[in-house]
């Protein structure tokens, strides 16, 4: 192999892939980085078997290549090389990496290309399925999603974000016993067949992460055999293996109607929330939702939020509200009302309950494309 | 339950060397001996009805190892040449050779030595952390394949709430996923573990077969024949003795310290299993192994008495001297020494205090015509 290429184009790529190299590995070749000559550019990438990034970098090929070097070690060496031309060459069958940049120069030692795992690209899975997704839509949608899914590892599914594909629209969910998000978005163009995929939540974060700024449009594709998905942003490719399994029918456990229905100002209901959950700390986090509708028809209500911790102390903020329905109480985890109130823009949100013992249900007072279910935290008679 | 501690050093037949390759058996799989095991797992293949789970198990260096990759290699293979075979030379094949394919993991001690949070520990045992990791990573997709193997080398020393942790994956894995768990001893393993898998037991590979797998990998035959005489029935050892000329070496110092412990006097005897007995703690695995050698040296002296020198596990100087010695004794004599050798393994392996099982052991064999009473 014989390459060359900028060294600031170089250290970018080399960053992107480094969030998919393994630290901890039993196989040496994992915490390398796959450099190959792709016509006319230079590929980079890197996996840790459970995601992949491979980028590309132009770069003028003086002759075919690919060897895999330590990830690191690679970019710490490039990391302090002058913004100039840097020179990648090596001498099959011998696997060391000259790396060069006036007269700074690194022979690092590689591993042979074959070991490294065989990462699908999105071009030739072309034949497959393959939708186009609006980034900082997909983007939003990850963000409101992933942390609820579940973060131990005793049932697999629920450790994932699903993500189905149907008709015109991408639906994500996640679980965790606990709580539910469910986003819904909008494909470009509609999928013939409805497709359910599992993306570990850890995998979805990271196709989050490298989305950033990205406004072109993202191509998501899933290879034939349902054990990948690909994403294409940009200039980068991002893999991610699929877990297997079913996910569970989530749209039985999101309640229809409500007994009592509030709309509040998100702002003011965080706040209040956030000013209980100190006291919560030391309580299993329970926040406690008194619900006061107003005294006549069509009179804004108000929301007692409270908390108490024996040694502590206790709070309690008011929160003016609209409320139908007959006064309530209810008791919630603070993390997962926090979690939720944190990921919603709109101004106003709708809080449905069903009594002390049925799931809560938050979504923004404007938008349907999002809800948010949490289980109660079961208080005692007060 | 005993949880059997195994030091690392005691790596499966694995380990690189030139000749530690076996060539391909008749049956068209690496792999020696075990006959029936392969048919089995090959007609699996090919018939595609691959269990969910299988449990190999038998003596150190018997051919497990070898067994598990040639099954994964056959599942795995991109060109089969035949239902039921690998190729040897596709992708897969050639990843699976070089340990290094995304679908078949291996876990065993040295990968838990490797990827352990905190290092530094004994690393006898393997843990429930890395059962944990393993079953976290078990409902993904296979990378490259249609099917994932998951080898769990060392099995016997899952410790038992590993066991129990490995329970549910082992009762139901993805469809795509085949569980190899290979241990030294079955009885160390939960019942609940064994009923949830095929059970594969290895039992050591006849002389002939082991020398001719020698053969096969390139070694001269009288070399062959010899190596595999040693080998007490397991090629892995004997493929990695025939490229390691100093295994060889230590398995003659071992042999050595064997006979003269035999040929002492009464109390250079006891002197010796006093000695052994006191370091049983500390070096367990090898004083399990110099116990293992004498019995060999006991049982070639029984053979020679018998005049049955074809079946001898060690031949030339060592067996003159066997000879020399067995004169002075009676058949009954040399029998009862192999029984209180046989005895006192057990008894160690039953926690029996070790100068105690050792004594007792050198008391019941018979004198030498060398020996002197004690000054």
């Amino acid at each position: 192999m014989k390459v060359s290429c900028l060294q600031d184009g170089l250290q970018r790529a080399l960053a992107q892939v480094s969030r998919a190299v393994a630290t901890k590995t039993a196989l040496p070749v994992l915490s390398n980085v796959l450099l190959s000559t792709d016509e006319g550019r230079l590929r980079v990438a890197a996996t840790n078997l459970e995601i992949g990034i491979t980028t590309w970098v132009g770069a003028s090929i003086d002759e075919e290549g690919k060897l895999t070097v330590d990830a690191r070690l690679l970019s710490e060496f490039v990391n302090t090389l002058p913004n100039a031309p840097v020179q990648l060459s090596s001498e099959s069958p011998r696997t060391i990496l000259t790396v060069q940049s006036g007269r700074d120069k690194a022979g690092i030692n590689g591993i042979d290309a074959e070991d490294f795992p065989v990462i699908p690209s999105i071009d030739a899975e072309a034949e497959g399925f393959s939708v186009e997704v609006d980034p900082q839509v997909l983007r939003e949608m990850i963000g409101q999603v992933e942390f609820a899914a579940a973060t131990d590892e005793s049932r697999p599914v629920l450790a994932g974000v699903l993500a189905r594909f149907e008709g015109q629209t991408l639906t994500l969910a996640a679980a965790d016993g606990f709580r539910l998000a469910v986003r819904h978005g909008e494909l470009t163009q509609p999928v013939p067949e409805r497709l359910d995929t599992i993306v570990p939540a850890r995998a979805m974060r990271e196709l989050a992460r490298i989305i950033g700024d990205q406004t072109d449009p993202i191509r998501i594709a899933i290879t034939p055999n349902r054990s990948q998905l690909l994403a294409r942003v940009g200039e980068t490719e991002f893999l991610s293996r699929l877990i297997d399994g079913t996910f569970p029918d989530f749209r039985q456990i999101i309640p229809r109607e409500f007994a009592t229905r509030l709309e509040l100002g998100r702002e003011a209901f965080q706040n209040a929330v956030r000013r209980a959950s100190y006291f919560a700390r030391d309580n299993n986090d329970v926040v406690r939702l008194t619900v006061h509708p107003g005294e006549e028809e069509f009179m804004p209500g108000t929301v007692e939020v409270s908390a108490t911790a024996a040694e502590r102390g206790n709070s309690q903020s008011f929160v003016d509200a609209s409320i139908t329905g007959p006064e309530t109480q209810i008791a919630f985890n603070a993390r997962y009302l926090a979690d939720v109130l944190g990921v919603l823009k709109q101004g106003q949100v709708v809080v449905g309950v069903n009594g002390a013992n049925q799931a809560g249900v938050v979504k923004a007072s404007t938008a349907e494309d999002y809800t948010h279910v949490i289980m109660p935290m079961v208080i005692g008679a007060q | 339950m005993v949880t059997r501690s195994k030091p690392v050093a005691a790596a499966g037949p694995g380990a690189p060397g030139p000749l530690t390759t076996p060539a391909v058996a008749p049956h068209g799989w690496p792999v020696w001996g075990h006959d029936a095991a392969v048919e089995t797992l090959q007609g699996a293949v090919a018939r595609d009805r691959v269990r969910h789970a299988y449990l190999i198990a038998g003596p150190d260096a018997v051919g497990k190892t070898a067994l598990a990759l040639a099954f994964a290699a056959a599942l795995s293979c991109l060109e089969p040449p035949a239902p039921g075979l690998a190729c040897g030379a596709c992708r897969s094949c050639r990843k699976i050779g070089r340990g290094v394919h995304p679908d078949v993991q291996s876990w065993d001690l040295a990968r838990q030595a490797a990827t352990a949070e905190k290092s530094g520990g004994k690393n006898t045992s393997m843990t429930i952390e890395t059962v944990r990791e393993l079953c976290a990573t078990a409902a993904l997709r296979p990378m490259e394949g249609r099917w994932r193997v998951v080898l769990v080398d060392d099995a016997e020393t899952l410790q038992e709430t590993a066991q129990e942790a490995l329970l549910k994956t082992l009762e139901e894995p993805p469809a795509f996923m085949t569980l190899l768990l290979l241990a030294d001893d079955l009885e160390l393993l939960l019942p609940t573990i064994r009923s949830r898998c095929q059970v594969i037991e290895l039992r050591p590979v006849p002389r002939a077969t082991v020398a001719a797998s020698l053969v096969a990998a390139g070694l001269p035959e009288p070399r062959a024949v010899e190596v595999a005489a040693l080998a007490g029935g397991r090629p892995g050892w004997a493929h990695r003795a025939a490229a390691d000329p100093k295994l060889l070496q230590r398995r003659q110092e071992t042999v050595d310290r064997a006979l003269a412990w035999v040929a002492g006097s009464g109390y250079d005897r006891l002197v010796t299993a006093v000695r052994l007995g006191d370091t049983f703690t500390k070096k367990r695995g090898e004083v399990f192994a110099d116990l293992e050698t004498l019995l060999g040296v006991w049982r070639d002296a029984l053979l020679l008495h018998a005049a049955q020198p074809t079946y001898l596990t060690h031949r030339g100087e060592t067996a003159e001297r066997l000879q020399e010695l067995a004169r002075g004794w009676a058949l009954d004599d040399v029998h009862r020494a192999v029984c209180a050798v046989q005895t006192c393994i057990g008894d160690l392996e039953a926690n029996v205090r070790p100068r105690l099982a050792m004594e007792s052991m050198v008391s019941q064999w018979p004198t030498t015509t060398t020996s002197r009473p004690r000054p």
